[in-house]
């Protein structure tokens, strides 16, 4: 049920001199007429095609406009070679001229592999005919011709030696593109090796620190631990304050009859009895206490005065 | 044999290297945030063995309250102690005030967890003592 779906391309001749109705919503298969590429049929004492592939710049040295080609090989017999030479800019450029989207292609082929050698030749606009002359597929001039047919692409088959073309390679050249992969290669190596790095030294760090408990015999977790600083902390400053005061208290400035009777302090309150000294003479006794801004409370009972600090 | 397109393998590798910065950056800011608990757990640490040192030590504050204690200016005061788990209790009925004083400057200057202290005038010349401090 899913192939009503599928979208099937329609074969489409294409020639710089053919006129073309393209459909936006259609695909193609495109047939490059002879007039888009170059081609020759070769013996050489090669066994692969790849092997031909290399040497195919060199067999079209003299023949060639100048260009960015690529190139294309079929091998007819053992040693016997087709080598096609295309240039991929001019094909896109065509495509483009004749309203097609390369999106819309879904593939190309050379016409040589979609015609029948023994076919007439084909009429494929007023002037031309396609027509195979020692085997291979030519472009000829349709006077040359009494009979011809005219070319009906529903009688072709798909080709199975299809090419792709190369959309970039006339700004940037394949052995650049190969260099742009290395130096990109390179460059992701660094960034490995470094995240590696990065990740090592994270992991380091959490043992690290788990050292660090261990040694400090510190609590499992760090707020446990900054608990315990605070209650230490705030122990320090107690008794750095009550060492403060109570030698302030020790040091004020007593007139006779004025002295200290007690000290007692519970953790949290200093209570200074003192005797002989009246609410106007407390500023004189407690200066330091007021020049610092200490806050403190009085309590007066007869003869007795009271100080109370917060520590 | 088909060869890879080099312009797909050039975007594979700049996907890959865009995610690979993406995590680089998040690896780098978490060892950034690691090394910062890192220091502060080891501030805490040296922090906390200093003053565990101080108030937390009890061995080191019985210690050094007996050295205190045996001092032959505070003989005469005929101080009593009393340990329990929570800390150690000193305590004089009657004791001069110069010997008051120096044992409260050697235990003030020493940092002792003071919890508890009352220090009466019986007369001119001495005093009465309790002092609880804590571990």
């Amino acid at each position: 049920m899913f192939s009503k779906f599928k979208q099937q391309e329609q074969i489409l001749f294409l020639d710089p001199d053919l006129k073309l109705s393209i459909d936006p919503k259609k695909r193609y298969f495109i047939l490059l007429s002879p007039s888009l590429y170059w081609v020759k049929k070769v013996t050489l004492p090669l066994k692969y095609t790849h092997e031909v592939k290399k040497i195919a710049p060199t067999l079209f040295e003299e023949t060639l406009p100048e260009g960015n080609y690529n190139f294309y090989v079929h091998k007819e017999l053992d040693n016997s070679y087709l080598v096609f030479a295309y240039e991929d800019k001019a094909l896109l450029a065509l495509l483009t001229q004749k309203g097609l989207s390369i999106s819309q292609v879904k593939g190309f082929s050379f016409a040589q592999f979609a015609i029948k050698k023994d076919e007439k030749a084909l009429k494929i606009n007023e002037q031309n005919v396609v027509s195979f002359k020692d085997d291979i597929l030519v472009l000829l001039p349709l006077d040359w011709f009494s009979q011809t047919k005219d070319i009906n692409l529903y009688e072709f088959a798909k080709p199975k030696q299809t090419i792709k073309l190369e959309q970039f390679s006339h700004i940037v050249d394949k052995s650049t593109l190969y260099k742009i992969v290395a130096l990109l290669t390179l460059f992701l190596m660094v960034l490995i090796a470094q995240y590696l790095y990065y990740a090592k030294h994270k992991e380091s760090l959490a043992l690290q620190k788990e050292q660090l408990f261990q040694k400090y015999k510190l609590k499992p977790t760090l707020m446990q631990n900054k608990a315990i600083l605070a209650q230490y902390k705030k122990r320090d400053q107690q008794a750095q304050k009550l060492r403060t005061y109570i030698n302030y208290f020790l040091k004020a400035n007593f007139k006779k009859k004025e002295k200290i009777v007690s000290f007692s302090y519970d953790g949290s309150l200093l209570k200074v009895v003192l005797e002989g000294v009246t609410q106007s003479s407390l500023k004189r006794v407690l200066s330091k206490f007021y020049k610092e801004k200490i806050k403190f409370t009085t309590k007066q009972t007869g003869n007795k005065l009271t100080v109370e600090v917060k520590i | 044999m088909n060869r890879i397109n080099p312009l797909h393998l050039i975007i594979l590798l700049l996907v890959s290297i865009l995610f690979l910065f993406f995590q680089l950056t998040k690896i780098q800011s978490d060892l950034h945030e690691e090394e910062e608990a890192y220091k502060h757990s080891e501030q805490i640490a040296k922090e906390l063995v200093a003053y565990k040192k101080f108030y937390g030590d009890k061995q080191r504050i019985k210690k050094s309250l007996k050295m205190i204690l045996a001092q032959g200016s505070l003989k005469k005061a005929k101080i009593q102690t009393k340990e329990s788990s929570r800390g150690i209790t000193i305590m004089s009925k009657s004791i001069d005030l110069y010997a008051l004083n120096s044992l409260m400057s050697k235990l003030f200057n020493g940092a002792y967890p003071i919890k508890n202290l009352q220090i009466k005038r019986i007369d001119n010349k001495n005093a009465s003592l309790r002092l609880e401090i804590q571990w």
